[in-house]
């Protein structure tokens, strides 16, 4: 049973009266609200998204709502919960849905220890992952939205889960939160994208989420194996550069855009070096989507021969 | 934790502060011999391009050494050895090409800093 198998009355009545627990990839989320335009914005953007069974258990219990007090009424606010407690100061009531979003991966970046986990986007494609570790604004999600709407199979825009035990990539599909100029890039490279709307002066500026293609979802317990690894840069009006980095840099950059390498010790040493040991390694410098993913596909098809 | 060895500028050894007498500062004076210690046995090393990437069980720390820095640790799998020694073998193998001095100095007391060489309490015979 899916999200949008849940009729929106069920769906707000679930939320509000113990939560409902929804599948993203190897993760059971369970999510609490009471806020009435969270619950309608995520029924239509977690829509294609399995339900855990009845008897699964929940990795977190995530929850956004209103605080207590004054806060209730007047200047609202929503305020995300983990277990019960709230970690970070409310947000605003208008941005409870992805104060929501960035809660759950705040959950996954410092919980998910029993995996190790790459800050990078992975997409896959016949079998093949790749990978694309990048700090912050060297657009990662955008080239990630847009590759998948292009033939590649999201596993995750922000997280490389790495199981230890054989080193397989896991998928964790959930939305990805486009920001600011990638929004209207995004649109425009393939208007019908599912976008959800904008939030205008969050934290991180202008924010809107794209759903992932319903394959991707339907896929999540497929693992793939890492082929590739390309650190992208998106750099204003520059030409296309798809070039081979020596495996000693990619390892570096690699490890240090890693959540817990440290914490996993010689796990993360053993897996990074595997990981980097078996991919090609290439720098990305793009300002044209569509030659980028020329060039990405290009390089699937001559590396699978 | 990730840390690097790799190439040692003039600039940066200005700005080293050694407290302790390091195994380069005993060589002026003691010519000491200079020992793997215990937890040099427990590295795991992978060689790419022109950089080892190495793990320290000891410490749970990712090193980047240089040529140099690795064959630091390379000549002292023999045994101990005095510095002028293990410069004249890690000369000879890079061919010849001579390491800078310097180089060679600042990665000694590197390793030393890991926890990785230490001074024979013995000193170098022809003093």
């Amino acid at each position: 049973m899916r999200v949008g198998d849940l009729p929106l009355q069920e769906w707000e009545h679930s939320l509000a009266n113990g939560g409902v627990a929804i599948q993203f990839g190897s993760f059971n989320i369970q999510i609490r609200s009471n806020l009435v335009g969270f619950v309608s914005l995520a029924h239509y953007l977690y829509q294609p998204y399995p339900l855990a069974a009845a008897e699964a258990i929940a990795d977190f219990h995530v929850g956004i709502s209103s605080p207590k007090g004054l806060r209730r009424w007047v200047r609202r606010q929503s305020i995300f919960s983990l277990d019960g407690r709230s970690p970070f100061a409310p947000y605003p009531i208008g941005h409870a849905f992805p104060a929501l979003e960035w809660g759950i991966n705040w959950c996954v970046a410092t919980r998910a220890h029993h995996l190790l986990m790459l800050h990078a986007a992975v997409v896959e494609r016949e079998g093949s992952a790749m990978l694309f570790p990048a700090w912050p604004g060297h657009g990662k999600s955008t080239l990630c939205a847009a590759l998948i709407h292009s033939g590649w199979r999201l596993f995750s825009d922000e997280f490389g889960l790495v199981r230890p035990s054989d080193g397989m990539l896991l998928p964790m599909p959930r939305l990805i939160p486009l920001k600011n100029e990638s929004i209207g890039v995004i649109r425009q490279f393939r208007p019908e994208v599912v976008v959800g709307p904008s939030f205008h002066g969050t934290r991180k500026g202008t924010v809107a989420h794209v759903r992932p293609p319903a394959d991707s979802i339907l896929r999540a317990q497929e693992p793939a194996r890492a082929r590739w690894l390309v650190f992208p840069r998106w750099v204003a009006g520059a030409p296309l550069s798809l070039a081979p980095i020596a495996k000693s840099q990619a390892f570096l950059m690699v490890a240090t855009n890693s959540f817990n390498y440290e914490i996993l010790d010689e796990t993360a040493f053993r897996l990074v070096t595997e990981m980097v040991g078996n991919c090609d390694c290439f720098s990305l410098v793009y300002s044209d989507l569509d030659e980028a993913i020329t060039a990405l596909g290009e390089l699937a098809r001559s590396s699978h021969g | 934790m990730l840390s690097l060895v790799l190439i040692i500028t003039e600039n940066l050894a200005d700005d080293i502060r050694v407290e302790r007498k390091s195994i380069a500062t005993l060589e002026i004076i003691a010519n000491p011999l200079v020992i793997l210690t215990p937890a040099a046995g427990e590295l795991i090393w992978v060689e790419w391009d022109d950089a080892y990437i190495v793990y320290q069980l000891s410490s749970t720390e990712t090193h980047f050494f240089n040529e140099t820095t690795a064959l630091i640790i390379e000549s002292l799998r023999q045994g101990p050895l005095s510095m002028e020694s293990m410069r004249n073998w890690i000369m000879d193998e890079l061919g010849g090409q001579s390491s800078d001095g310097l180089q060679l100095t600042m990665a000694v007391e590197r390793l030393e800093e890991l926890g990785l060489i230490d001074a024979s309490d013995e000193t170098a015979p022809g003093l």
